[in-house]
């Protein structure tokens, strides 16, 4: 089965000549849909990079990121962008949402850019809010949500209408345990609808929601495991 | 699917940022506001009479210079807030791109607020100018009694308000808004993605081709100011679609003047940046401001080049009232027929009206490097807070405000003098000629200007620094 994201060799590499830092080497992950991969490794390790990478956000310096099909190599700005728009979710560690809109419309932005009408998108926004649990505050703006409810909405952002991937950095950060176990758990529910995640994290016992665990160290992949199965961290 | 969610989802996020950043907001729309006054007032003053054909052409040089540099300090002014506000926003921006905006929605966002606080502006300036306009009708109309039209009526003139002239004069200020937010809105497209979501911003790279490009706009100003001073000299009437084609240069000072500003404008990013490089490790406030003025030079070269249109109109300005006798040649004036006539210079040239214009310019450069100084803080909030858990003290912080606004004053001013007395130093040039406007070296107002106007900027600039804004450490803390 072809997976929703396959990197195959990627590497990046930030500045040039001696400055240059190297975050990712050489790099190969394939993601199927349903399944769930966490991401760990310390500071500095290239969990983030991936991610970026992963979504589009950057370009890799060599080899090859495809997402649904698309090799986004061969996509120009404003194809990557449309691609963010319906195929991909991201869920940050924080400061998640536009602060000047409303949870509906937080949801509902991606869909509007891609041309939904209005009411067709805030529709979509609603089941997608339904969907975690935050269908009542809708008409709320960030800073009137607590932590948790805040990723609760960019989780169902990064799910509403067609997307296929979802990806997650350190998602639980700003959160503590009982918020963060509860995020996590929409992110396994998630994918276990059919859409492919990749999660990083610094705690083991966050990772242990996913089918597997790839740890980097200095940009490389150092180990993989069925989550679970490593007592790492 | 629709067309219009887009622009429209885009449209509300604009107008809820405007809103969640009232003061920023109302500062753009307040310096937009003041062209627009400057316009509206004119437009119904100069509905009773052809100002442009009238005899008093010195009247009418002094409103197009007086009009002109107001639009730029307020075009200036607003693209240093409107880019404040682009940066501030970086990891927004970023965020609409990782929900899926392109380019196109970056620059969208960032030109529709220019567009609301532009129509925002436009109406207030609107509301200013007639309010002012109407109050000091009696001035005017003194003022303009004495004219007669073409049968030889003689032309009474009321407070009258046209909508169709009202409409253009929004929708000038409206394009200038949008002409304010346009390097903005391409800037903040450009940022990398992953580099937006993380608020960095990238490195500027430096662009020595820019100095180059400046300087040699400048010596085309300078070359017009020239020509210009030279063709109205001899009496030399060019024919109106030239005239029109070279943004009547032939005016002698106003446009050829604007044109020297707009080099002046190019190598202002160099300036600062060389002033961050120079500037002598003490004062510590010095240095700091001087550092984050080279850092930020989106801000501080509008900044730095309003200055110096306000401070260099002021220049010419005196230039001009320095006059008291008549001069060798009397000056001259369009005549009714379209010929140059010789009359009699009146002295002193522009006497009560030139000390409103000077008190209005002083006011308005003060004014400029205040709201700057304002956007700075916003700017610099994280700094600020780093500062202050270090232990900087309140009169800390002052002092970096008071260095920030001298420094950004100071060369603005040296800027605006040497802008200033460019029609002087043409004039000699080019001496040979009779000039219809001889400048003096104002002597005084050059002392206040390099010396006063800074010193008061940082007065005002100490006393208004009040409690650093919120950054991320205090965020964090709360």
């Amino acid at each position: 089965m072809t997976g929703v994201l396959e990197l195959d060799q990627v590497t990046k590499v930030y500045g040039e000549g001696r400055a240059a830092v190297r975050a990712l080497d050489g790099v190969s992950l394939r993601v199927a849909p349903g399944e769930l991969v966490a991401v760990m490794g310390p500071s500095g390790s290239g969990k983030s990079t991936l991610l970026n990478l992963a979504g589009g956000l950057d370009r890799p310096t060599a080899g090859r990121v495809v997402v649904d099909g698309a090799d986004l190599g061969r996509l120009d700005r404003r194809r990557l962008a449309a691609l963010r728009r319906r195929r991909v979710g991201y869920v940050f560690q924080d400061l998640n949402l536009l602060p000047g809109l409303t949870a509906a419309e937080n949801v509902a932005l991606p869909l509007e850019l891609d041309g939904l009408g209005t009411r067709p998108a805030r529709a979509e926004a609603m089941a997608a809010l339904e969907r975690v649990g935050l269908g009542e505050r809708a008409g709320a703006f960030p800073d009137q949500l607590s932590g948790g409810e805040r990723q609760r909405v960019a989780i169902a952002r990064a799910v509403a209408g067609r997307r296929v991937l979802l990806l997650a950095d350190e998602p639980t950060g700003a959160l503590d345990s009982l918020a963060g176990e509860a995020v996590l758990e929409l992110l396994r529910a998630r994918c276990d609808e059919g859409i492919a995640g990749v999660l990083v994290t610094h705690e083991a016992r966050y990772a242990a929601v996913a089918d597997r665990v790839v740890f980097l160290g200095d940009g490389r992949v150092v180990d993989q495991a069925v989550a679970g199965t490593r007592g790492a961290g | 699917m629709s067309a219009w969610s887009g622009p429209r989802a885009l449209a509300r996020l604009a107008w809820r940022d405007a809103a969640r950043h009232p003061g920023r907001s109302l500062l753009v729309a307040a310096v937009l506001a003041l062209p627009t006054a400057t316009l509206a007032s004119a437009t119904v003053v100069l509905r009773h009479a052809d100002l442009a054909a009238s005899r008093d052409f010195g009247m009418s040089n002094l409103f197009m210079l007086v009009f002109l540099s107001v639009v730029a300090v307020a075009a200036l002014t607003a693209a240093a807030a409107i880019g404040v506000g682009a940066r501030r926003q970086l990891r927004e921006l970023g965020l609409l791109a990782a929900a899926g905006g392109d380019g196109r929605h970056q620059r969208g966002l960032v030109l529709l607020q220019g567009f609301g606080l532009g129509l925002v502006g436009g109406l207030a300036g609107i509301g200013l100018g007639l309010a002012v306009t109407w109050a000091t009708f009696p001035l005017f109309r003194s003022w303009l009694t004495p004219f007669t039209d073409e049968t030889g009526a003689v032309i009474v003139p009321r407070f009258s308000v046209v909508g169709r002239d009202m409409a253009w004069t929004v929708a000038f200020t409206v394009a200038l808004a949008l002409l304010a937010a346009l390097r903005p809105a391409v800037t903040a497209a450009r940022v990398p993605v992953a580099a937006a979501l993380a608020g960095r911003r990238p490195a500027r790279r430096a662009r020595p081709g820019l100095v180059v490009a400046g300087l040699a706009v400048a010596l085309l100003g300078l070359v017009l100011q020239g020509v210009a001073s030279n063709l109205e000299a001899r009496g030399v009437l060019l024919p109106v679609q030239l005239e029109l084609l070279l943004l009547g240069t032939f005016r002698s000072i106003p446009s050829p003047v604007i044109i020297t500003l707009a080099g002046v404008a190019l190598c202002t990013p160099a300036l600062v940046g060389l002033a961050g490089r120079v500037v002598p490790a003490r004062p510590a406030a010095l240095r700091l401001a001087a550092r984050d003025l080279a850092r930020h030079p989106g801000r501080s070269a509008p900044a730095v080049t309003a200055v110096a249109a306000g401070l260099g109109v002021l220049v010419i300005l005196a230039g001009l009232a320095t006059l008291t006798s008549p001069s060798s040649s009397g000056w001259l004036v369009q005549g009714h027929a379209g010929y140059f006539e010789l009359e009699p210079a009146a002295a002193p040239l522009f006497p009560p009206a030139l000390r409103v214009v000077l008190a209005i310019f002083t006011v308005l450069t003060v004014a400029v490097v205040l709201a700057v100084n304002a956007l700075g803080r916003a700017e610099a909030g994280a700094d600020l807070a780093v500062l202050e858990a270090l232990g900087a003290s309140p009169t800390t912080r002052r002092a970096l405000a008071a260095a920030s606004a001298w420094l950004l004053t100071e060369l603005g001013a040296l800027l605006g003098v040497a802008v200033g007395l460019s029609p002087l130093l043409v004039q000699r040039a080019v001496r040979s000629f009779p000039t219809p406007f001889p400048m003096q070296v104002p002597w005084v107002t050059l002392a206040l200007v390099v010396g006063l106007v800074p010193a008061v900027a940082a007065a005002a600039a100490a006393l208004t620094a009040g409690r650093p804004p919120p950054g991320p450490v205090e965020r964090r803390l709360a």
